[in-house]
């Protein structure tokens, strides 16, 4: 699958493994993401620049874009994270996961995908379930 | 906190006013493009009444709250399990709150909070 097709409903299957996706956890992205949510606690530890555990959400959440273009409109119903280790600056990740469940609830259309993402020297840093909404009407895409 | 780690003891809190500049600011470092975070019209097509803030601006106020109050060791071993139960309008001013349910181990029920007091997000962090 390539991130030009776009995610539809009929395209998702249960049992369909993610990644693997690198995402480099730059000085640049955890200071915009930092400024963005104003959030400024812990930026070191031992010496060892840190991100916020929150940043994960990007890697998480493109791993499933890099295998379908995003879908307009679909929005977050529930989010676990398991944090193993400390998310260095500077880190290159590496994020794989599976589509666990499809389902329908009250006419709407969830989709669970569950996710792990190591660092580049191996270490698990966190593990991640992501429960989305699937939209039911068309929004048409930004250019 | 503003008391020792026991039941029922409050987390400080932290707030954050999340307008425009920070949807557009958090969309870009997340190269997240859905445009109903963006656009009214792209929002009213689905129902909300004008654009809404990305649910983890505010999942992310709540894990600021959790490392300023936790340290070290949430960023190190933390779970959190969040629930989505409302959109947070953009232009809304959001505050991320927790009150310890259990000790040992530590159980903190959270809660992110619209201005008029409607959760936006709940669930509970441990460690």
């Amino acid at each position: 699958m390539s991130s030009d097709t776009v995610l539809t409903w009929e395209l998702l299957t249960v049992g369909e493994r993610l990644g693997p996706y690198r995402y480099a956890c730059t000085a640049d992205v955890v200071a915009r993401f930092r400024d963005a949510v104003d959030d400024h606690e812990l930026e070191e530890l031992d010496g060892v620049a840190l991100a916020p555990p929150a940043l994960l959400t990007f890697p998480f959440l493109q791993l499933v874009e890099t295998w379908y273009a995003p879908r307009p409109g679909t929005v977050h119903a529930r989010q676990d994270f398991t944090l193993l280790a400390p998310l260095r600056v500077g880190a290159d990740l590496t994020v794989t996961g599976v589509l666990t469940s499809m389902h329908l609830r009250r006419g709407r259309r969830y989709y669970e995908v569950q996710a792990s993402a190591s660092d580049e020297r191996g270490v698990e840093v966190a593990r991640s379930t992501t429960l989305g909404i699937y939209p039911d009407v068309d929004v048409e895409r930004q250019p | 906190m503003t008391g020792p780690l026991q039941v029922g003891a409050e987390l400080r809190p932290v707030t954050l006013t999340v307008d425009g500049a920070v949807v557009a600011a958090y969309g870009d470092a997340g190269r997240d493009p859905n445009p109903i975070h963006f656009s009214d019209q792209a929002a009213q097509a689905l129902g909300f009444p004008r654009a809404i803030a990305h649910g983890m601006i505010s999942g992310a106020l709540l894990s600021r709250m959790l490392t300023r109050n936790l340290g070290a060791a949430w960023v190190t071993a933390g779970q959190l399990s969040l629930r989505f139960v409302a959109p947070v309008l953009v232009g809304s001013t959001v505050t991320a709150r927790g009150v310890v349910t259990a000790v040992d181990p530590l159980v903190v029920a959270v809660r992110a909070e619209t201005d008029d007091g409607t959760a936006v997000i709940v669930g509970t962090a441990q460690l």
